[in-house]
């Protein structure tokens, strides 16, 4: 299956969680995702299942000043 | 405070705006990268009251971009410089400078508060203070040459907490150019414009990214989180 992100067409070997795609790309820092331009809460992440066809934005927030 | 109305002509704003803002009184946590940008912005805009706060003093590395600051000023306290460079150059305005960090009995005495900070730790502080005494606050975030913006009226629209996890690790901040810090501090700024003046429409329940390696400025949209505790 294929899905979006960041504009880029990433394939992923099974339908997955939104929660093991962060664990498996190693997603650091302080950031964001955009399902299908809605914004996923951290706490959903577990049960948010990745399907075919859709788009995440992942947008990563700077602390400095 | 008498104020020489001549000096805003140039802002084109109407006289009944430009008194509201001369009325304003708006807290600048930090002043270091953002902070120089936002307090230019605001000292040219004519705020007329701005609280500076930061408990840093100026040093040699901070010279490549926080450009309120003077050479000589190098080992003073960063409110206290700031105050300086807003005294030579809009002495109409009224400074009180705080030399400690910020605390939530600051936030009373203000319309607006903005978070010119430079860690996460600081920022989910000031967004507490903020919710806890029902003032606006702006946030920012700058590193490298990316950087972030959004608004937030406490218990009204989605702060910072409802987008991010306090957990989540803090990002490496390497530093920052010049014009990528003040270029954020001036989107900031246009923030506090636009909530004091209640003209346009300010980030609220989105952020603004801004990525200038790519001259790519992305909004998302966020909404209030159910499980925040805003």
């Amino acid at each position: 299956m294929h899905i979006t992100v960041n504009g880029k067409r990433v394939e992923l070997e099974y339908e997955m969680s939104l929660g093991d795609f962060v664990q498996d790309r190693a997603l650091k820092g302080m950031f964001a995702i955009e399902k299908n331009l809605k914004i996923i809460n951290k706490e959903d992440y577990a049960t948010e299942i990745l399907h075919d066809g859709d788009s995440l934005e992942i947008v990563g927030f700077v602390g400095g000043g | 405070m008498v104020h020489n109305m001549n000096r805003y002509t140039k802002n084109n704003l109407s006289k009944e705006v430009q008194t509201k803002l001369l009325n304003s009184k708006v807290l600048v946590c930090g002043c270091g990268g953002l902070g120089s940008g936002v307090i230019a912005n605001l000292a040219g805009l004519g705020v007329g009251t701005l609280g500076l706060c930061d408990f840093d003093s100026v040093e040699i590395t901070n010279l490549n971009r926080q450009f309120i600051h003077k050479y000589e000023n190098i080992g003073k306290y960063k409110a206290e410089s700031a105050k300086e460079w807003v005294n030579s150059y809009n002495p109409d305005l009224e400074v009180i400078t705080y030399t400690a960090p910020a605390s939530e009995k600051m936030f009373p005495d203000y319309d607006i508060v903005v978070d010119c900070t430079d860690n996460f730790k600081t920022k989910f502080q000031l967004n507490d203070f903020a919710l806890n005494t029902e003032k606006p606050l702006i946030h920012a975030g700058v590193s490298g040459i990316n950087g972030q913006v959004m608004s937030i009226i406490p218990h009204k629209t989605a702060c910072l907490r409802c987008v991010l996890d306090e957990n989540q690790e803090e990002p490496q901040n390497p530093g920052v150019i010049s014009p990528a810090v003040a270029a954020i501090a001036s989107i900031e700024s246009l923030e506090v414009f636009k909530l004091l003046t209640g003209e346009g429409e300010p980030l609220l329940n989105k952020v603004l990214f801004v990525n200038f390696k790519e001259g790519a400025f992305k909004t998302i949209n966020f909404s209030k989180n159910p499980h925040c505790i805003c």
